[in-house]
């Protein structure tokens, strides 16, 4: 028995109708943990090479790990993944809430989806009735609207996923919802379920979990539960969530403005996580099993109307309202359930918004294209936008591939403003001063992300600092001195493996060390639940080959893959920070390619950033050494 | 005047730090800013996200003014 496991891989053939429950094979847990791990295995063997990413052949995933559901702190992520359609290589993305628990109780450690169904469709889980229904009531609908309908139609007790109508035009950056404000945003999955013509998935789930020692988990459980509460930092952080970081990313000068231009926003009190409790907020809102609920759930009131919304979150604060210069919380709010119910990645829709903005700024492309005059700090124009972008409408249908593609495209130069890397828009911390983060995110392998390799931290530590600076910590006025590149890729190496484990495991990192819970803790519930006598440092083992694979993922589907998809855009290398804290900083292409090699050579990969046949024995890969072989 | 202050390194904030000890004890002899203590305990207060003084979410420009336990907090991502 596989304890901590449902046992079972639910496939469904979208063309066909066909339902497969084909059991979980030991080999997948055992090397790959799962979620993150069990996406990368089953997308290298189950997607036909080369397949396009919007085509009926690439092969969505939703799956769970080995501590999703049970009673641990914050156990409710769900991993999804599929060939990308922003990048062409491999794409995952995670979410909270309840629905990879309910999957699990349902009796499915993965949901995979392939084919197209001949008309919008709905799938249903329930338990073990699987199948597919018509879905013309609600094509068309946003996202947040088609969950609340369909909690109607099936029951409170359902969990639903949707696409919102960019995911039904497969705008390449359209996310997927759930829970009214939790979104697996990154790398346009929701464009591959729009791809296969589903518009929702709906999870009831009844039935228990498994586990090697369950009183043992129970019990480990009530410990976390008590751990996480009396640690400071339950109390420090939870209040704002992620928006609390609003403040110090000013105070050190990467919070991005501007379209990535400038790197610090004299407004940032406005939107930051006190903006939220003071003028949003209605109550907390959390995952499954979370003791710190770092969900907002609140009401904004504009001169566009008032909506209800979850958030904003950091990402959302920084790519909105910083990089598209929207100075009050209630207007982020709005630009965040625009994103939300149209089915847009906030993430990448504000870097679109903003560079679409600096473009008509620039005179490559017109009012006539456009439709309407955009300005930075302009709710109207942002959230205009939003609406061609995810509509596919005029200008919009070049937004929605996203910056790299559409810059290619009206050319001027604006290339070097997309930001992105390997064509999946960056996230809301500006690097021209912080190498480790900038490297991270070079090397993140689903594109510009964050969440790999979270390293500001350590970029700051080496930093000078005096008490000045900090009477006036916020200020413009203290400049930070140029940042060391040496001996980056160690800790964004480190960061590669510790944080993509949680993805794997199947439980929210946000527990992780700032909130109570220390590595050894995760083996001890891993063994509880497996049986599997694993250490911290032997799960680290499986995140490292995981991180192996899906970059060799991404070799083997795009053709030329290679160094040159790793360089963020020219203007990190060409353009000094204007200022703020880093004013006059930036990192050269001398920098860059020494972060790079530095990162290469500690991986075992090859100049080109290719790994070695011996850079994936190591990790025990030798399969996927050969395979890759044997393609190219 | 003399104020014992005790700086609580989070795990986060340790692993940024990997030479600095879970406990740092501070003695001052006058009320002084919550970052000029982290300075000269070490600390570069830009690795700090949040203070939190006697159970009070602090500010580094905050003064200290008695003795106080301080949980460091480094900063977090998400969202």
């Amino acid at each position: 028995m596989l304890f901590g496991y449902a046992g079972t891989i639910l496939c469904v053939d979208a063309g066909s109708g066909k339902i497969d429950k084909q059991p979980l094979p030991p080999s997948l847990a055992e090397r790959f943990i799962g979620g993150r791990g069990f996406v990368a295995k089953l997308l290298w063997d189950r997607l036909p090479p080369d397949t396009d990413a919007l085509a009926p052949e690439n092969v969505w995933l939703a799956a769970t790990g080995p501590l999703t559901g049970h009673l641990l702190p914050a156990s409710g992520k769900t991993h999804f993944g599929a060939k990308s359609p922003a990048t062409g290589g491999y794409a995952d993305s995670n979410m909270g809430g309840h629905f990879g628990p309910a999957l699990k109780y349902a009796g499915y450690d993965v949901l995979m989806i392939t084919g197209r169904a001949d008309a919008p469709s709905i799938l249903v889980i329930d338990n073990q009735s699987v199948a597919l229904r018509p879905a013309d009531a609600w094509w068309g609908t946003g996202a947040l609207t088609c969950e609340t309908a369909l909690k109607k139609e099936l029951g409170e007790d359902f969990q639903i996923l949707t696409i919102g109508p960019a995911g039904e035009k497969q705008v390449r950056f359209a996310c997927m919802s759930h829970d009214f404000g939790r979104q697996a945003g990154r790398t346009g999955l929701g464009a591959v379920l729009g791809s296969k013509n589903i518009k929702a998935i709906a999870v009831r789930g009844s039935g228990g979990l498994t586990a090697f020692d369950l009183e043992g988990v129970y019990q480990a459980g009530r410990q976390a539960f008590d751990k996480v509460k009396a640690k400071p930092g339950f109390a420090g952080w939870t209040p704002e969530g992620t928006a609390g970081i609003t403040n110090w990313v000013n105070e050190v000068g990467v919070f991005p403005t501007r379209n990535f231009k400038t790197s610090y926003a004299d407004f940032y009190k406005n939107i930051n996580g006190q903006a939220i409790l003071e003028h949003l907020k209605i109550t907390d809102k959390g995952c499954y099993c979370c003791p710190t609920p770092c969900g907002k759930y609140g009401k904004a009131k504009t001169v566009l109307g008032t909506v209800f919304v979850e958030g904003p979150e950091y990402e959302s604060i920084a790519l909105l309202g910083g990089n598209c210069l929207l100075s009050k919380i209630e207007e982020v709010a709005y630009a965040n359930w625009v994103c939300d119910e149209l089915g847009l990645d906030t993430i990448s829709a504000g870097a679109v918004a903003s560079w679409a903005i600096e473009c008509f700024e620039k005179g490559l492309l017109s009012q006539e294209q456009i439709g309407r005059d955009v300005a930075f700090g302009d709710l109207a124009a942002v959230a205009h936008l939003l609406e061609i972008m995810a509509a596919r409408k005029g200008i919009g249908d070049l937004l929605a591939e996203g910056v790299m593609r559409a810059a290619r495209q009206i050319g001027g130069g604006s290339e070097d403003f997309a930001i992105h890397v390997k064509g999946l828009e960056w996230t809301g911390y500006e690097c021209r001063n912080a190498p480790g983060m900038m490297l991270a995110y070079m090397t993140a392998d689903i594109g510009a992300h964050h969440n790999r390799a979270w390293v500001l931290g350590h970029d700051m530590a080496g930093s000078a600092a005096n008490v000045h600076d900090l009477v006036s910590a916020g200020g413009s006025g203290d400049k930070i001195g140029k940042a060391t590149i040496k001996d980056k890729e160690k800790p964004v190496i480190e960061l590669q493996h510790i944080r993509p484990l949680f993805d794997c495991l199947g439980i929210c990192r946000l527990q992780y060390m700032e909130l109570g819970f220390e590595g050894d803790n995760y083996a001890d519930l891993f063994q509880l639940i497996t049986g599997r006598s694993l250490t911290w440092q032997n799960l680290l083992a499986v995140s490292e080959r995981v991180w192996q694979l899906t970059r060799t993922f991404s070799v083997r589907e795009i053709a030329d893959f290679g160094r040159q998809y790793d360089y963020p855009p020219a203007r990190f290398s060409n353009e000094p920070v204007p200022s703020g804290p880093n004013e006059g900083h930036c990192l050269s292409r001398d920098e860059l390619d020494a972060l790079l090699d530095a990162y290469y050579a500690a991986r075992g990969w090859d100049k080109n950033g290719i790994p070695t046949a011996a850079a994936l024995e190591r990790v025990g890969l030798e399969d996927i050494s050969r395979e890759l072989a044997a393609c190219r | 005047m003399s104020i014992t202050i005790n700086l609580h390194l989070s795990g986060g904030l340790r692993a940024i730090l990997p030479d600095r000890p879970e406990c740092i004890t501070v003695t001052c002899d006058r009320p002084e800013l919550a970052g000029q203590i982290l300075i000269e305990a070490g600390i570069n207060p830009r690795v700090i996200m949040k203070l939190i003084v006697n159970g009070r979410v602090a500010d580094k420009s905050d003064i200290i003014d008695q003795d106080a336990e301080i949980y460091l907090i480094a900063p977090m991502a998400g969202g």
